[in-house]
């Protein structure tokens, strides 16, 4: 146990016992002030103030090592290196321990470079950096194990707590404002667990209490929705700020709105060529209709070609389709409900075609009729526009 | 024909799904949004939508014709087509596939509360409160995609960045359909570098 190593260490006597619990109560003194004021990191909080509420002797030991092994990992599991971890001012050092404490610039460097880090996508990297580091320092020395499985239940009992006490996304890890101590400030998350909250990493001179962090939280969310559709949509990803971002969005979902409009209507007007056939041509507002939107102002590049086309096949069909009602034939290539439909307006393009041109249908008479009715057609087209 | 020529319409090099699926590897984590943007680039959507569109307009039928016009009637089908494809994931295709019916209930109803409408709005000061120029914004993007009306930020820009892709590709698979079917030059639809097929092929 870490009393005992203590003793091998060197020091084993009770006076150096007290000593080193002055040293480590006011160790643990400065990492509950900064726990409870800043870091809300579920290990450190939930072992600290636990601690502190004068758990054994052993504990309080025990919890120093692995704290200074998963936040530096660069400590020997040595009990004696925690109490130099939480004493950097005194000079005075137990004589056997390894001299591998990390000096403060190290500490600092080391939470400056845990500081910037990116939010959620990286700290699975880093945490997963971390467990093969601290694994790497607990291997030499299996007697640290007894104090971390001492510490783990209580931690995840912990973790559970401050699950429930936390109101933000839970675990998240924050930067203090600059404070004194930076080394222990801002630290990384030194379990590889992967807890099923939104881990937000708040940075260096941010605040962190809950509503702002759950602010941030939705604003990083928003962002980087905002993001996504900023690639997405071409020519955006110079534009910075919302609004404008969101006016070339909505300008783009209506542009493809419309696109999909214009295409309706082309390809409305080149299916009648082959399923729709000239039935809905009998009606002369169908035709109308049809052959207006062929004149409609996103037409007029093809439309030229497209109207021409288009007369053609009304003349045609309209032929063809006076050719069935005299005969009574089926035309090639029709299908059967179509021609079924045919008989429903047989009746309304018998009236209509006696009061357009006045004269009964004959067959004498089928291409004056169909130049006859493309006129008055004509005359309505242009009526309607 | 169609299923023939649909490789015709991924080889034209813009969209490369296999891009996007680099690019949510290197995040390392792939969010819905990123899922969306990737599938509805690839041969196998573009393939399924073609032929769901193809067999809706063989089956349009004509009696709805003389109550709207026909092209009305095609950029419905297409619609549902695509929400169809869509699957039953995001809103707006739910909203699509279930508010044929629905729509039509709110337009009934709707003039019957039009009359008492303009006298409020008269009576209260227009604009006295300047609604934040973002706010509108986000209320005019959550009309434009058929069901976010009352939809948060988050989420509607998700289902927003869903619809665009849905959208664009809708537009692919409809213009080269309508390029395969007219058989004449194909008139640009869009101004972005988006190829129709030079060389028409005649049907």
């Amino acid at each position: 146990m870490e009393p005992a190593r203590c003793s091998g260490a060197g020091s084993g006597n009770s006076g150096a016992y007290a000593t080193e619990m002055t040293e480590t109560l006011r160790f643990e003194e400065e990492i509950q002030s900064l726990m409870r004021d800043n870091v809300i990191h579920q290990g450190f909080e939930c072992s600290s103030p636990e601690n502190a509420g004068g758990s054994s002797f052993t504990a309080l030991l025990g919890l120093h090592p692995s704290q200074a092994l998963e936040l530096l990992h660069e400590v020997d599991p040595s009990s004696s290196s925690g109490f130099r971890l939480g004493d950097p001012k005194t000079a005075r050092l137990p004589l056997n321990c390894s001299p591998t404490f990390p000096s403060n610039a190290t500490l600092i460097e080391r939470a400056t470079r845990f500081s910037v880090f990116a939010a959620s996508e990286d700290s699975p990297e880093g945490s997963s950096a971390f467990p093969s580091n601290s694994d790497g320092d607990h291997s030499p020395n299996p007697k640290s194990d007894q104090p971390d499985s001492d510490l783990k239940p209580q931690r995840q009992v912990k973790r559970k707590e401050t699950e429930k006490s936390s109101k933000a996304k839970a675990p998240s890890k924050k930067g203090k404002p600059a404070a004194g101590d930076d080394g222990e400030g801002s630290r990384a998350n030194p379990d590889g667990e992967k807890l099923p909250y939104v881990h937000v990493r708040a940075r260096r001179g941010q605040a962190t209490d809950s509503h702002s962090l759950a602010e941030r939280a939705r604003r990083e969310k928003i962002n980087a929705r905002m993001k996504l559709l900023q690639e997405l949509v071409p020519g955006c990803s110079k534009i910075s700020g919302t609004a404008l971002v969101l006016d070339e969005i909505i300008n783009h979902v209506q542009l493809l709105q419309r696109q999909v409009e214009i295409l309706s209507m082309r390809l409305a007007a080149v299916n009648p060529r082959i399923d729709f056939t000239g039935l809905d041509n009998l009606l002369s507002a169908e035709c109308g209709r049809v052959a207006a939107s062929g004149h409609g102002p996103g037409w007029v590049d093809g439309s030229c070609n497209g109207v021409m086309r288009r007369s053609h096949q009304y003349d045609d069909q309209q032929q063809q389709i006076w050719h069935v009602e005299l005969q009574q034939q089926e035309a090639a290539g029709w299908e059967r409900d179509e021609t079924q439909q045919l008989h429903h307006p047989h009746q309304h393009h018998h009236h209509h075609h006696v009061f357009i041109s006045g004269s009964p249908p004959g067959t004498s008479l089928f291409g004056y009729d169909s130049a006859a009715s493309a006129l008055p057609l004509a005359s309505q087209l242009k009526s309607e526009m | 024909m169609i299923f023939s020529d649909s490789p015709a319409i991924e080889q034209n090099g813009i969209l490369d799904p296999a891009k996007d699926r680099i690019r949510i590897r290197k995040r390392g984590g792939s969010t819905a949004a990123q899922l969306s943007l990737s599938r509805w680039r690839t041969s196998k959507q573009n393939r399924i939508y073609s032929a769901k569109l193809f067999d809706a307009l063989r089956r349009i039928r004509r009696t709805d014709s003389p109550v709207k016009p026909r092209s009305q009637s095609i950029k419905v089908a297409a619609d549902r087509a695509l929400a169809v494809t869509a699957g039953g994931r995001t809103r707006w295709s739910n909203a699509i596939l279930a508010g044929r019916s629905i729509r039509r209930k709110n337009r009934r109803i709707r003039p019957a509360g039009g009359g008492e409408r303009p006298t409020k709005l008269l009576s209260v000061p227009r604009r006295s409160v300047k609604i934040p120029a973002v706010e509108r914004k986000v209320k005019f993007l959550g009309r434009l995609v058929p069901g976010c009306r009352k939809l948060p930020l988050p989420s509607l820009l998700e289902e927003a960045t869903d619809y665009i892709a849905a959208l664009e590709m809708q537009v692919r698979v409809m213009a080269s359909l309508a390029e395969k079917l007219s058989g004449f030059a194909g008139v640009p639809v869009a101004s972005r570098p988006e190829s129709d097929s030079a060389s028409p092929i005649p049907s």
